[in-house]
């Protein structure tokens, strides 16, 4: 009796660590939705958010075959919600690439900084202002993937056509930048009544007051900054940044050449209306021109057509300006040593040259300088356009929502409460962002 | 009898009622306590202190939060009454009719209550946008000055007010309509007879004898209004200007934004509180029965 239950306890322990030893590791990774084609996806197939990471993950566990990789795809507009439960739960991801984080998290000792794990050719090749994008108390928290965002706030798109139509010569704008007065010229000139019937039926652009990137760059551009250097008070309602606010809100109600209706449009009304032909002049980089290609192929857009990049119109004797950010992925702590070292080997496999080339799909630029030299060099078109916004972020490229310590996520619904009431009529300009410096303030105070 | 007696007598029951209330218990009464809980630390997802009432004394000083309270107010304030009153209309139009007209028509209105509220939202933003709307079409075709629905600050909240009164109230219907189809004919061939007019038929008998399940709708519409969040999450983000933020999306936005979760728990207290005593007034004003 006594032999056969040490037998059954000896069998049991064999049993125990025959499966430890099988089992493996274990990389749980969120993204939001990037619909990145993988290598071998049909051209003639818009790729869906899975296809990336589902690749990424079955190639990482090809090369190591010791690791079982499990991804999600967390929508953008949840993304927030479910992190924010995840964490509070203790079953955040290993790593992520999201929309959104908080510093907080790196201060409160959450995230692994990335600064050993990354090598010298990384250090160089690495655009600055990406690697400085997860900087916090002296360490970085954000391995470089992309460089830029989507492009709003930081270039504009034309419509070539209808700038023909109007004898207006883009490539000069193209090349040359515009002025604010020359932008208002050209802008009346892209305003008309296309069905003849009396009534304006085609702007030049339109904005929304929840669109906030590309509003705030006419307010930088005519000198506005949102704080002093230190960060330690909010000063979006300088003089300059009213002129810049009031600049935008002329350009609707003086000049005639935006949409009414500002306060009740957000981004997308914005795209709607430069897809449909209704405004001549978009917002974004690369990215929205992507966003033209994915409509058609998934068939809610009708008509392909090829917008060029410009610069956003600056004020006479200053330089524009233009939104640069970067982002990548964040690495949760690993107390787990060999863990910790396959979860950045998954990083770098993800941003490695070849990899991270992949974003030429989606009409991203990369954060490797050496892969965007590389990018879309069969594609004259293409190729023309990523220069320019390349050219557009490195001359003058600028965070326009500061540091990453900078509470601005809790501000903006102050700062939209602004823009909606400037272009209500039922405040000034300086009023409104008097009112959103008061807000502000408060905020910052209480974060420091 | 002592208590375990008694249990154990009725276990048939309890064991019936068992399932039940296990998941009542996870899903409703702990997220409660454990809200009730939160609600007195300062808690941001990764940090935890105990403030006590702290929350609570932010709360009723911030503006934006008082602001947020009075909206949620005027908004099932709004909602409510104008649910009920087209249910009610609806219901007593077509009690008249045979089954299958009024099959279709309650089929009809309650399609609505299936369909997402996402999507609800969007048609609806399109039909409010204020260039190329199909409200403002209207509105244009008639030689009035269109208007900007949702961007302007006395106007957004009634637009939002206005979809939801024409989007909603389909599962009043249903209910009405079988609590309607209850009432003995007897008693409005009795009215007519006497020579009562359709009016009086309506408030001395329909109106009274449909009190119960008025009252059920009535309960359930304020906090299913009071608790509002997509359509505004969709349509205006609480603006312009503030004017349509409500508490379910200052909760939203104050613990998945901000990541306060502590405030956040502290506000889902102050409406939960709110609605219980909605619900007791409520109960107490239409509560009673009626019986002929």
């Amino acid at each position: 009796m006594e032999k056969r239950k040490i037998l059954i306890v000896v069998l049991l322990l064999t049993l125990l660590s025959l499966s430890a030893f099988s089992a493996k590791m274990t990389i749980t990774w969120w993204i939001n939705p990037w619909r990145i084609a993988p290598p071998g996806f049909p051209s003639d197939k818009a790729p869906s958010s899975e296809d990336y990471p589902k690749w990424a993950s079955e190639e990482f566990m090809r090369l190591h075959p010791e690791v079982e990789v499990k991804y999600v795809v967390v929508g953008n507009q949840e993304y927030s919600q479910k992190m924010a439960a995840a964490i509070a739960t203790r079953t955040q991801p290993d790593f992520f690439k999201g929309p959104v984080w908080d510093s907080r998290w790196a201060q409160n000792g959450l995230l692994e900084p990335i600064d050993s794990y990354l090598s010298e050719e990384d250090w160089k090749d690495f655009y600055q202002v990406v690697l400085d994008e997860g900087l916090i108390d002296g360490k970085r928290y954000i391995w470089p993937w992309n460089f830029g965002t989507n492009g709003m706030g930081t270039s504009m798109l034309l419509y070539t056509p209808d700038f023909d139509k109007a004898e207006i010569d883009w490539r000069k704008i193209v090349q040359e930048g515009w002025t604010m007065e020359e932008f208002v010229e050209i802008c009346k000139k892209l305003t008309w009544d296309t069905d003849g019937n009396g009534e304006i039926d085609h702007y030049a652009i339109s904005f929304g007051a929840k669109d906030l990137h590309n509003i705030i760059n006419f307010l930088y551009a005519f000198g506005g900054r949102l704080s002093d250097e230190g960060e330690t008070t909010v000063t979006l309602n300088t003089p300059e940044a009213a002129a810049g606010l009031q600049f935008v809100l002329d350009l609707v109600n003086k000049h005639k050449v935006a949409p009414k209706g500002v306060e009740a449009l957000g981004v997308y009304d914005v795209i709607g209306n430069f897809h449909s032909h209704r405004t001549s002049i978009g917002f974004g980089g690369p990215y929205e021109i992507g966003r033209i290609t994915r409509y058609i192929l998934a068939g809610t857009l009708k008509e392909m057509f090829y917008p060029v990049l410009a610069p956003f119109p600056h004020a006479e004797g200053k330089d524009p300006v233009a939104h640069t950010s970067g982002s990548g992925f964040i690495i949760f702590k690993q107390n787990d040593q060999a863990k910790r070292e396959m979860v950045f080997e998954f990083v770098k496999f993800l941003t490695n040259q070849q990899n991270l080339a992949l974003l030429e799909t989606l009409q991203y630029l990369t954060a490797r300088e050496s892969v965007n030299q590389k990018l879309y060099v069969n594609d004259p078109y293409m190729n023309k356009q990523v220069k320019t916004y390349g050219a557009i972020m490195d001359k003058y490229g600028m965070s326009f929502f500061g540091s990453q310590e900078f509470p601005w996520s809790q501000m903006e619904k102050f700062i939209i409460s602004a823009f909606e009431a400037t272009f209500a009529g039922s405040k000034t300009p300086q009023k409104a962002l008097d009112e959103f410096v008061t807000e502000a303030d408060k905020i910052l105070k209480k974060a420091k | 009898m002592t208590v375990w007696k008694r249990v154990w007598k009725g276990r048939a029951g309890y064991f019936f009622v068992l399932p039940h209330f296990g998941m009542y218990t996870m899903f409703f009464l702990i997220p409660v306590g454990w809200g009730v809980y939160l609600s007195l630390f300062d808690y941001n997802v990764f940090s935890q202190e105990f403030i006590g009432f702290g929350n609570f004394a932010t709360l009723f000083s911030d503006w934006l939060f008082l602001k947020a309270l009075g909206n949620t107010f005027l908004y099932t304030f709004g909602v409510v009454p104008l649910w009920l009153g087209k249910a009610l209309i609806v219901t007593v139009l077509l009690h008249p009719f045979r089954n299958s007209i009024k099959t279709f028509y309650k089929a009809l209105f309650y399609l609505p209550h299936v369909t997402s509220s996402v999507i609800v939202s969007m048609i609806w933003l399109w039909v409010f946008n204020p260039t190329y709307g199909l409200l403002n079409y209207f509105v244009k075709s008639v030689g009035l000055t269109p208007a900007i629905w949702l961007g302007n600050k006395f106007l957004a909240m009634p637009s939002l007010i206005f979809m939801q009164f024409i989007m909603g109230g389909g599962s009043t219907i249903v209910l009405l309509s079988a609590a309607m189809a209850s009432i003995p004919d007897y008693y409005f061939e009795a009215a007519k007879l006497e020579g009562a007019s359709s009016w009086k038929v309506f408030t001395k008998i329909t109106i009274p004898l449909l009190k119960p399940t008025i009252l059920y709708a009535l309960i359930m519409g304020t906090i299913a209004n009071f608790q509002t969040f997509s359509n505004i999450y969709i349509m205006t983000q609480g603006g312009p200007e503030f004017s349509t933020i409500s508490i379910g999306y200052l909760v939203y936005t104050t613990a998945f934004r901000d990541y306060n979760l502590g405030l956040a728990s502290a506000m889902s207290m102050v409406m939960f509180g709110i609605l219980a005593v909605l619900g007791f007034l409520q109960f107490k004003w239409l509560g009673s029965n009626v019986e002929y």
